[in-house]
């Protein structure tokens, strides 16, 4: 009795070992992204004014003209609401139809609820900007947009880590180097070579030895940044494409949530 | 049952041998390092920006000096050619800037002008257009003088160095055979990724360093050293100390907040003197491995492999 029990136990404890030992022969799958690429490729970023650091189309835009703006957001209101009112009783009439046309409906409706929410925090930003006599809103309406960006990077690379079964994700723009090195010192380089080093050994255990490798390595950096700036050299595969066209699909944003209003307050 | 046994000692023995062979996860690398001490570089000249032919006899003194005599006879020949192709390459550059500057004198002219922003911006643009094709132009003209120079240095060094494109070809090479080497260590030590931790180490600029004041770190201030040295208040007893110990205290704090804004200085100035290092604790570093299997490939000897090796470790921790 003692015996069978004894055995059926061994039996489990080694499908169990053998299960964990299978597991750690396949090799995890290690990628990496530029975060700072995939952020740029955000389509908020594509009516990113560098020169106000605003960002068109959403709140945090420059005004040119006040009355225009507030024409062309009564225009916006105008029909927003109309076609809210359209949506809201096709939605009424399809209640009883399929789950996936009354879905559509359903993301119509955000769309243009967004669309709303969009023209009344620009009309009060545009209040704003009018007591104050200024025509740049404030840098805490471009924090929306950047924590909405981050919001957006970091669900698409959750959905590409789940979709290619990403072990570990690492972005290369945290070693990457964000400055040319500096300018190697030729005098350094040209009074000896490689070969000059090698036919003398003892020269090797020198200041000079490492002087020279220390221009030399400045200089390759410089001339073959390719090879050299990526800081990854085996076994991680890049990411930063497939990151770039999710993220490029995301619709932009243009409005602050109120969850960013809480944090801000 | 014996079976069974039979199949139990089997799986053990298995899972045994597979848990061995698990991957380690991270090995860092010096790329650069390894990329400036491969071999082939030996024959890379930093004057002429190109490699120096391997079959070249630089011991025979009698045929040396008769490939840079009619080294020399060339290059007196054909260096009014690049004197002339130079004196061209900086018109066209100063064309260049000229027709880039014409935009910015055209837009501060009609900022001046009573017309609207949008008509300001439509008008450079139409400048910019306008102007494009000809920066193009001359864009590819200078590339063609840059060719043209380098063909004639080409022809003058044949005898000596590779020319430009072969050298290239050469660096290509020498970058596939380092990235194979890497490949191969990384398999030898089982790793799943290599990383090059030396790109981002901060390097102090002099500008930085001469900024920190030099009482910014805490414990070497004239201030905080009096505080320290001076005696210890004692309860219910009317002394100096505990007559300023309360403004000691507020001193003290007052320092430390002082020196946080410099942290970030005094951080980057620690990194001159000591390394960074990306994983403290469970990863390896094949920098020494890649570059001794690259030396035993091209049949150095074991004593200038071990100065080599030496040299390597002198730098990185310096």
């Amino acid at each position: 009795m003692f015996t069978t029990v004894f055995a059926d136990r061994l039996w489990r404890s080694a499908f169990l070992l053998l299960f964990i030992s299978a597991s750690q022969l396949y090799a995890i799958e290690i990628g990496c992204i530029d975060s700072r690429a995939c952020m740029l490729s955000h389509p908020a970023f594509q009516k990113f004014d560098w020169q106000s650091r605003r960002f068109f189309d959403t709140i945090s835009a420059p005004v040119s003209d006040f009355a225009a703006e507030y024409e062309n957001l009564k225009k916006l209101e105008k029909n927003a609401s109309d076609s809210l009112r359209t949506i809201e009783k096709d939605i009424g009439k399809a209640f009883a139809s399929s789950e996936k046309q009354n879905g559509a409906l359903w993301a119509k409706r955000n769309q243009v609820v967004a669309e709303l929410d969009y023209i009344k925090q620009r009309r009060e930003i545009l209040q704003h900007l009018q007591d104050v006599e200024t025509l740049v809103p404030e840098t805490e309406t471009v924090w929306c947009t950047l924590h909405g960006v981050e919001k957006d990077v970091a669900n698409a690379f959750d959905m590409m880590k789940q979709k290619y079964r990403i072990d570990v994700l690492m972005d290369s723009a945290a070693l990457s180097p964000v400055a040319h090195p500096p300018e190697p010192q030729m005098h350094v380089l040209c009074a000896k070579t490689l070969n000059s080093f090698i036919e003398a050994p003892d020269s090797i255990d020198t200041d000079e030895f490492v002087a020279w490798l220390a221009n030399s390595r400045y200089y390759w950096q410089r001339k073959i940044p390719e090879p050299c700036n990526n800081p990854f050299k085996f076994g991680v595969k890049d990411y930063t494409g497939v990151a770039c066209s999710n993220i490029k699909n995301i619709s932009g944003i243009r409005t602050a949530d109120e969850g960013d209003k809480k944090v801000e307050e | 049952m014996k079976n069974r046994i039979w199949l139990l000692t089997f799986l053990f023995v298995f899972s045994l041998s597979n848990l061995a062979q698990a991957q380690g996860l991270f090995a860092t690398i010096d790329y650069r390092t390894c990329l400036v001490l491969h071999p082939e570089m030996k024959d890379f000249d930093f004057v002429s920006q190109r490699f120096s032919r391997p079959q070249l006899k630089r011991n025979d003194m009698a045929i040396m000096t008769a490939v840079y005599e009619r080294m020399s006879t060339q290059q007196k020949v054909l260096s009014p050619k690049i004197d002339a192709l130079l004196a061209k390459q900086s018109k066209v550059q100063e064309n260049l800037a000229k027709t880039r500057l014409n935009w910015t004198v055209e837009g501060i002219k009609l900022a001046q002008l009573k017309i609207s922003k949008a008509e300001i911006t439509k008008r450079v643009a139409e400048a910019e257009l306008r102007d494009q094709k000809k920066i193009d132009k001359l864009q590819d003209e200078i590339l063609e003088i840059e060719k043209e120079i380098v063909d004639i240095k080409d022809s003058i060094w044949h005898e000596v160095f590779l020319s430009r494109a072969e050298t290239v070809e050469k660096l290509e090479k020498i970058v596939v055979e380092l990235d194979e080497t890497i490949k191969n260590i990384a398999d030898q030590h089982k790793v799943a990724c290599v990383i090059d931790d030396t790109l981002t180490a901060p390097e102090t600029p002099p500008e930085i360093i001469q900024n920190i004041p030099e009482n910014t770190p805490l414990w070497s201030n004239p201030a905080y050293q009096i505080i320290l040295q001076s005696p210890l208040p004692e309860p219910n007893t009317f002394t100096i100390a505990n007559h300023w110990a309360p403004s000691l205290m507020k001193t003290i704090e007052n320092l430390s907040f002082q020196f946080l804004p410099h942290r970030k200085d005094v951080g980057s100035l620690v990194s001159t003197v000591r390394p960074a290092k990306l994983f403290i604790t469970g990863g390896i570093d094949i920098t020494e491995a890649v570059c001794r299997s690259l030396f035993n490939k091209y049949e150095f000897n074991s004593y200038l492999i071990e100065s080599l090796i030496k040299g390597i470790k002198m730098f990185r921790e310096r």
